[in-house]
């Protein structure tokens, strides 16, 4: 049995474009013809955020952006729009803007018990679609709960901050790899995919690394 | 962590839509479908 291709990807719980890129790479990997091994690594894109924005989305990027309420909505509209392209429902009207480090850290403690993958999309529903407040420790640990998480383990992990450690790893890793924008794929410790790439990228990255396995001679033991 | 950065090469294209910070939702390419990037 061959050993999976091992993705890494960078990315945030309110990164529009890492839940976009997470459906064309999981097409890609519907595509690809081998095993794929995924986790996902923190990235903070505004720590200074607070827990609880006082203001809409419009307001956020209005006020953050020196831009007028009319073109931040443009943006919304835009991305919502390729959202909706991939199956993705953004509801900006019901997001709350905020840090998203206890996140990170609830992301690690998943890892920790084999449920990284499944945390991970109930996060970016909870946040794109459902308006859920992924900021609170009380809403991230029932949300934990929801994906097979031990969601009073999940609670005290948080507030022993027991995972930052592991957020500010991947953060120095980021840096140390020079990476400035999410998403942002790792394959094999070989390629580097920076975006929401389409399907066709993905799987050519994925097929191109499974084909330089394919050539390695196996050493007689 | 590792101690330094491996050297990978990028694939697919470079103007594509990430979210880098407060420019998350600017479009890089009016043509393309999008990144998100960090804070300055």
């Amino acid at each position: 049995m061959s050993i999976p291709i091992d993705v890494q990807i960078w990315s945030d719980v309110q990164c529009p474009w890492c839940y976009i890129g997470k459906r064309k790479f999981e097409a890609a990997v519907a595509q690809f013809d081998g095993e794929v091994q995924v986790t996902y690594r923190s990235f903070e894109l505004a720590p200074d955020t607070p827990v609880d924005f006082e203001g809409t989305p419009i307001d956020y990027l209005s006020q953050r952006k020196g831009i007028s309420p009319e073109q931040a909505q443009q943006m919304v509209d835009r991305v919502s729009g390729i959202a909706e392209s991939v199956g993705l429902e953004y509801h900006y009207d019901r997001i709350h803007q905020t840090n998203t480090v206890l996140a990170h850290e609830l992301l690690h403690f998943a890892k920790a018990h084999g449920k990284q993958a499944e945390l991970k999309e109930r996060l970016l529903r909870a946040y794109f679609t459902e308006g859920g407040h992924i900021g609170r420790a009380d809403e991230l640990a029932e949300l934990a709960g929801e994906v097979g998480l031990d969601a009073s383990a999940a609670a005290t992990a948080l507030a022993e901050h027991t995972y930052l450690p592991d957020v500010k790893a991947d953060m120095a890793q980021a840096v140390a790899y020079g990476i400035q924008g999410v998403p942002f794929f790792v394959i094999d410790e070989k390629y580097g995919i920076s975006g929401a790439q389409e399907t066709a990228t993905f799987l050519a990255a994925l097929q191109q690394a499974a084909a330089e396995r394919d050539a390695v001679p196996v050493e007689a033991s | 962590m590792d101690a330094a950065p491996k050297p990978f090469a990028m694939l697919g294209d470079p103007a594509a839509e990430a979210c880098e910070g407060d420019a998350c939702l600017i479009p890089a390419h009016p043509t393309l479908s999008g990144v998100s990037t960090i804070q300055e």
